[in-house]
């Protein structure tokens, strides 16, 4: 469960987001929508206690975040946009050392880690993460965290470098986990996976949550009557005008 | 040709922040240490090498001096640590380049990206060669001729040199991954750096009398040195004035140059890893803050060097010194340098994989103050090692030396607090410590080594009556003489005590600084 009031960061003189509420239950996917800059990966940034809100306040799992960030840290996992690790140790090691610093079970861990590197081809744990590809890393950093089985799992544009094999994988895995009552935020850009993936979907354009939940729910916001989350998403981000502009190219 | 300053002027500007005058001076610093190099071997060279001027047949091969023999000698030492140490950097400098998947999409020559590679390397790597840049024309003063073909044949020599690295340079770069030659480079050029120092201590201390006696003991040597296979030997023929000597060299850098750039059509800036696959093995970790510095310092090969420099170093310049002490100042001297780097090596990594480090289940405060361990460990030792002559010759000196962890925690805790205080830095700089940062923790871990060891060690050694300097105190005022010699180290240690607990409260407060 996610539960976020008033949440708001400020960067100097930059609204990245703007009191936004969110609520969302166990076993929901959660699609969290918006044009580049609108405040997607510094919302997320601030669910999982690596930013400090300007204001406002973050309940994970019943547990306000403020006061017990470490307890919630231990059962929550995040895969970020730029999969940024540590360059220096092998794959092996960071698996090794995400084990220990979260005091995890080696065999059972292991054991599940296997399943899952061989569902997403990753056959490269022996070479040093500074000689992988952006997809590879992004692959290391999604296993590191699904290995641990959190219980909610925040994806920071979990796609984007993924071939179409470990794409699709990726997303019938999470049905699986939202299956098992874990939950997902999710951000895209892909909005055909959003359509499809889930449960319910937030569009957040300037820092301010503009529309909120299921497709069906969402498709009645709309004034012009848009069938598809394309077009809604467009009218409500203030896209109109795109033929007009293309035209003029 | 215009296409290479263009982009050397691109590389130039984009390394940015420097400042007006590092920009200014960047492009003229080969000339700068050629200078600085140059001039005082050349003055150096020009007062030995005219009385070996001599044939000595049972020495030295046919129709060369004994000056001969020894020039050849030294270029090809230096010929092979600037070939050692240049190749791997041209490697390392366009892997480190994250310009070149740009520079690649451009309109621009393969061999053109190599080229500005090979340059940038050449400032950093082609010192070796500066150091006998004076030695055509010192041949042409001695043999009393033009210095014309001397001169060219030594700019061809170069140019050959510079053709054979790039071309090992550019073989190599098919066989290694990334980390490999990054690695790889980086530890040629610290051995390099090293040999010098090896080399040039002994060789300082020679005068003219030993040089013939030296060159005795080398003579089976000089057959081999003066081989007329060699392209030395052609060098030192081409100094002679003799122009096929000239002729050859040009004839093979041409022939390098054109099969170099035969090479860079087909090649690849991006190498993939080769060889066998390991089996995927995983080994526990305890205390993994811990270890997973210790990875990255055991496989940066800069800390290599920064350990062997801060132990050879005070161990070579001061042997046979009669102040043990001094040895250890030194050692303290190069420490106050090399743990803020250390520490700040260390502290690096963690940014450059932000925000994970924040995901963990733990105050990031903790992997913070991990830092601290691995420098003040290591130096430590170095210490105890540097100390152990003090010890010899006073064995109660012990009770200064003990205080070394406590020095090194505290410089290495200013360390990560200066960081923090100022967390916004360039990262890929190889230190990211300003000039100003590093002088302030040197001024100070000197001022405080000195009030415990020079202090320190001159009281007890006055006391034990090993050393006179203080004798006169010590009978004319001993109130005065055992309130400094007792109070000057303990008023330092108690200095270092309320630092490290004031930097300790800091930067458990400053811990999610970690990322910003
Ligand atoms: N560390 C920072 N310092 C200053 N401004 C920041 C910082 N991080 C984000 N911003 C600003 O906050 C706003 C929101 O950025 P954010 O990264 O959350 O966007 P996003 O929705 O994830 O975009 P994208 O789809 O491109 O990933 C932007 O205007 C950005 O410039
Ligand atoms: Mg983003």
């Amino acid at each position: 469960m996610i539960r976020a009031r008033n949440l708001k960061k400020v960067f100097g003189s930059i609204v990245a987001v703007n009191s936004i509420n969110l609520e969302i239950k166990n076993g929901e996917i959660y699609g969290f929508l918006g044009p580049n800059g609108a405040g997607k990966t510094t919302t997320i940034r601030m669910l999982t206690g690596t930013l400090k809100p300007t204001s406002g306040e973050i309940e994970i799992l019943g547990i306000p975040l403020d006061k017990n960030e470490i307890e919630v840290k231990k059962r929550i996992g995040v895969v970020f946009e730029e999969p940024k690790l540590y360059e220096n140790l092998r794959g092996t090691e960071f698996i090794d050392f995400i084990i220990a610093i979260y005091k995890l079970d080696r065999e059972k861990t292991l054991a599940y880690l296997s399943e899952l590197t061989e569902a997403f081809n990753i056959d490269y744990l022996d070479g040093f993460i500074g000689d992988y590809s952006h997809g590879m890393k992004q692959k290391l950093a999604l296993v590191s965290v699904l290995m641990r089985r959190p219980e909610v799992v925040f994806l920071d544009e979990p796609t984007v470098g993924l071939d179409a094999r470990s794409a699709k994988i990726l997303k019938m895995l999470l049905e699986k986990i939202t299956s098992e009552g874990r939950t997902i935020f999710m951000t895209t850009h892909i909005l055909e996976i959003a359509e499809k993936m889930c449960s319910r979907i937030g569009i957040i354009n300037r820092g301010e949550l503009i529309a909120e939940g299921t497709l069906k729910e969402l498709r009645k916001l709309s004034k012009t009557g848009s069938k598809s989350l394309e077009d809604l998403f467009l009218e409500l981000t203030g896209g109109e005008e795109i033929a007009e502009i293309v035209e003029a190219l | 040709m215009s296409e290479i300053f263009l982009l050397l002027k691109y590389t130039i500007k984009n390394r940015g922040k420097g400042g007006k005058i590092s920009k200014f001076l960047s492009p003229i610093l080969p000339f700068f240490f050629m200078l600085v190099f140059g001039v005082p071997v050349g003055a150096f060279a020009y007062k030995i090498l005219p009385p070996v001027n001599i044939y000595i047949p049972a020495i030295v091969p046919d129709g060369y001096t004994l000056m001969d023999g020894i020039v050849s000698l030294i270029i090809i030492i230096l010929s092979f640590l600037f070939f050692l140490g240049y190749s791997p950097m041209i490697i390392f400098t366009l892997f480190e380049n994250d310009n070149v998947p740009f520079l690649l999409s451009l309109p621009v020559k393969r061999i053109s990206i190599f080229a500005v590679s090979s340059y940038d390397a050449l400032v950093t790597a082609g010192v070796p060669a500066w150091y006998v840049v004076s030695f055509p024309i010192i041949y042409a003063i001695i043999l009393k001729i033009s210095p014309v073909v001397p001169v060219l044949s030594f700019i061809f020599y170069i140019v050959l040199l510079i053709a054979i690295s790039n071309l090992f340079a550019m073989v190599l770069s098919r066989y290694v991954s990334r980390t490999g030659a990054k690695r790889g480079g980086m530890i040629v050029y610290f051995i390099t750096l090293f040999l010098y120092l090896i080399i040039y201590t002994p060789l300082s201390s020679t005068n003219k009398q030993n040089l013939v006696e030296f060159a005795q003991k080398l003579k089976g040597l000089f057959n081999i040195s003066l081989s007329p296979f060699l392209p030395s030997t052609w060098l030192i023929n081409g100094m002679k004035g003799n122009f096929s000597g000239l002729f050859y060299l040009l004839a093979l850098s041409l022939f390098l140059y054109v099969l170099t750039y035969q090479l860079s059509k087909g090649m690849d800036f991006y190498v993939e890893k080769r060889g066998e696959r390991k089996k995927v093995r995983f080994t526990p970790f305890s205390m993994p803050l811990l270890r997973k510095d210790w990875l990255y310092f055991k496989r940066e090969p800069m800390n290599l060097y920064l350990v062997g420099f801060s132990l050879l170093f005070p161990l070579i310049m001061f042997t046979g010194s009669r102040d043990p002490f001094a040895i250890l100042i030194m050692g303290v001297a190069i420490a106050g340098m090399y743990v803020p780097m250390l520490t700040a090596g260390l502290y690096t990594i963690e940014r450059k994989s932000c925000p994970l480090p924040l995901t963990f289940p733990q105050n990031p405060s903790g992997a913070l103050l991990t830092k601290a361990i691995l420098p003040t460990f290591t130096f430590s030792l170095i210490a105890l090692i540097l100390s152990i002559p003090a010890v010899v010759k006073e064995p109660l000196t012990i009770i200064l030396i003990v205080w070394f962890p406590l020095l090194y925690y505290s410089l290495s805790l200013f360390t990560l607090y200066l960081l923090l205080s100022r967390p916004s830095r360039d990262l890929t700089k190889k230190n990211i410590l300003a000039l100003w940062e590093m002088l302030l923790m040197e001024f100070i871990t000197v001022m405080i080594s000195s009030m415990i060891y020079l202090v320190g060690g001159l009281y007890i050694s006055t006391l034990k009556g090993s050393e006179q300097k203080l004798l006169h105190l010590m009978s004319k005022h001993p109130v005065l003489f055992h309130a400094l010699g007792i109070g000057l180290p303990t008023i330092a240690i108690i200095m270092l005590v309320l630092l490290t607990g004031f930097f300790r409260g800091k930067i458990k407060r400053m811990g999610d600084r970690i990322c910003v």
